[in-house]
């Protein structure tokens, strides 16, 4: 397990030293400082009176403090899920094939590191990334919000973990494709497609309903049952970030799918692994 | 190693691959379809809807009456008031008008709770008034307050009004209406009533009071002065206008600077209820000074939030709950008027009904017990 932790490290180190995921940082901070300078919220006695950014009216409702943020949070939410995930899929497209790049993977096979661990560890490594990525977000809007406002919560920290569960599945199939197409942007559409994927079999019944039944149907039903529910956990995430109408059975379930087609993949991507010659 | 035992070492992986994509289709199957837990959402009476529209055009009963001609020129004069209702409004009030739709209350959908709530252990009340000609359930359209007058309409045709109201003095008054006056036991004069073409009951505390209202119905005085309510601002189940003075009065005591800033910043609060499944509230409140207002519309938004947090500290979820749902917003930039929304979900008052009659039922089995 020490070997595979020094392989997502590196990687780490290697993702930090790259424009794509400094960019991503910087925006992050970027937006955070816009927030933490320009958005003035008048706060009385747990309420909010108005709020404006750049000098100009947002919103001018008087609200309890809770009931304010909890849109907020939610907004700030779905961009993480769907924005920050699209963002991390292009930006972490070419690990896996630069890692499978001529050269470098004969020179990290002759090191004492089995396949496996260069696979798994390549894996966490870019899942901690979204996962730091996703939590410095998170925490920085939940710090900005909570000093201006006095309300503190931990619910946008929680549904952006959730964001975190849905990545690892796109993640898993970009690496997984990697093993046998070694491109960048082959990889992309893969996340891409798996997104796609996911959103349609969180709509599995309703589409079911408008097509013929029939062989096209049947092979509907099938076809998409092992993705994750990627538009469902998308909800789970939002409702949790606002504290509304939360399911924890329901994204238990949704999170643990997400992980087992996570490991399938992985179980592909080892497979093909193990096969090829370099 | 040979090639053979590598062949077998691999394997594996895609077996192991098939069971997780089965494992996971298993178990995120059917959590496309789950049902995520009903919102609770409050239906807020901003505006006048179709059905409310169509209910108001087939409430004009009252004849047209030929208006006297105006010199040449001169702007057309504002249509009659047709609705019996409306026209029984006065022009200004002291301490408010308010419409009550009690017949689609009475048929909301939590209407029969209501009626339960209201009714258990008053079935002797109920049967006197059947005995009389008056069933409150079925024959009532609309219950109206104005200051000392209280007015209600439907069907009163078969309505003994001397016994319903137990009254010993009757006379004709104008063309259309009737009155009754009960005498008290000490020679005083107790609730007087009048009834206007078998619609409308109209009760006051004097003689004077039914009157008035009488004679606006038959159209006397100017019938195109506008009314403390009109026709457009009869929409939701309850509609009506308050002036702050009983509201600050009210207040006074829990909070001091909030009902003296009501008084002051407020000249009037338009109210709307919505009660057709839930209850929701949009009262729009009225002022001249835009500065004043402002501080009020600050006042009641901290002071209904404050509520809500000593709601929350004490533990008291519910209370917590129906505040969450107030929000005081700006009307129109610049104006002095603001409006202040409210409402009761569905769940919460269902509740809080059927506890009603569970308790009334208990102390009526009591009762019995007692008696028995």
């Amino acid at each position: 397990m020490r070997i595979t932790l020094h392989v997502a490290r590196d990687l780490l180190r290697e993702a930090l030293a790259r424009n794509w995921v400094l960019g991503l940082l910087v925006g992050i901070t970027l937006v955070l400082t816009v927030l933490g300078l320009f958005l003035r919220l008048d706060v009385v006695d747990g309420a909010i009176a108005g709020s404006k950014l750049f000098g100009a009216m947002l919103f001018d409702d008087i609200v309890s403090t809770d009931k304010a943020m909890r849109p907020v949070y939610m907004v700030a939410a779905g961009i993480g899920f769907f924005g920050g995930a699209m963002f991390l899929a292009v930006a972490c497209s070419d690990f896996a094939p630069s890692l499978l790049s001529p050269g470098r993977i004969e020179h990290l096979l002759s090191l004492p590191v089995s396949r496996w661990q260069l696979l798994l560890g390549t894996y966490l490594g870019v899942l901690a990334l979204s996962a730091l990525c996703t939590a410095y977000g998170a925490l920085g809007i939940t710090l900005v919000f909570g000093f201006k406002t006095g309300f503190w919560t931990t619910a946008l920290l929680g549904g952006s973990l959730l964001g975190v569960a849905g990545f690892c599945a796109l993640y898993a199939a970009m690496l997984t494709s990697a093993f046998f197409v070694r491109s960048a942007a082959a990889s992309s559409a893969v996340g891409l497609l798996v997104r796609v994927m996911g959103i349609l079999a969180s709509a599995r019944a309703p589409i079911e309903e408008t097509l013929e039944p029939g062989l096209g149907r049947t092979l509907f039903h099938y076809g998409v049952q092992p993705f994750p529910r990627l538009w469902k956990l998308a909800e789970q995430c939002i409702r949790l970030a606002g504290d509304e109408n939360f399911n924890p059975g329901l994204t238990a379930r949704l999170v643990a799918g997400s992980l087992i087609f996570s490991l399938g993949m992985l179980a592909i991507a080892a497979w093909r692994f193990e096969k090829k010659d370099f | 190693m040979t090639a053979a035992s590598k062949r077998k070492l691999r394997w594996p992986w895609l077996v192991v691959a098939a069971l997780l994509f089965a494992a996971g289709a298993w178990l995120m199957s059917g959590s496309e379809t789950e049902k995520l837990k009903k919102e609770k959402k409050i239906t807020l009476p901003r505006f006048m809807t179709h059905d409310e529209r169509k209910r108001n055009t087939g409430r004009q009963t009252i004849p047209v009456l030929p208006l006297p001609a105006g010199p040449e020129g001169a702007p057309p004069p504002p249509a009659q008031i047709r609705d019996p209702v409306l026209a029984a409004m006065p022009t200004s009030v002291k301490s408010g008008a308010v419409v009550i739709e009690a017949n689609a209350i009475r048929n909301s959908d939590l209407g029969n709770l209501m009626i339960e709530c209201v009714f258990t252990g008053q079935a002797d009340t109920l049967e006197r008034m059947k005995d009389a000609g008056f069933d409150p359930l079925n024959s009532l359209d609309r219950v109206a307050v104005a200051d000392d007058a209280l007015m209600l309409t439907g069907d009163f045709s078969k309505t003994d009004f001397p016994t319903l109201m137990r009254a010993d003095h009757q006379r004709q008054f104008g063309q259309n209406s009737e009155l009754y006056a009960r005498r008290l036991r000490d020679g005083g004069t107790g609730q007087q009533m009048g009834v206007w073409k078998g619609q409308v009951l109209v009760l006051g505390d004097t003689e004077g009071d039914v009157t008035t209202v009488l004679d606006r119905l038959d159209g006397k005085g100017d019938q195109t002065s506008p009314r403390v309510l009109t026709q457009a601002d009869a929409y939701g189940e309850m509609y009506g206008v308050l002036k702050p003075g009983p509201l600050a009065a009210g207040l006074a005591e829990e909070n001091p600077a909030l009902a003296q800033l009501l008084e002051e910043a407020a000249s009037s609060i338009k109210l709307h209820a919505d009660v057709s499944h839930d209850v929701g509230v949009v009262a729009e409140i009225e002022g001249s000074d835009p500065a004043k207002t402002q501080d009020l519309r600050k006042a009641l938004g901290t002071a209904l939030t404050l509520a809500k947090l000593q709601a929350e500290a004490k533990g008291n979820k519910s209370a917590a709950e129906v505040l969450g749902f107030a929000r005081v917003a700006q009307a129109r930039p610049g104006s002095a008027n603001f409006h202040l929304e409210a409402g009761l979900p569905y769940e919460f008052l269902e509740l809080q009904l059927r506890k009603c009659v569970d308790e009334k039922k208990k102390r009526l089995a009591a009762k019995e017990s007692v008696a028995q």
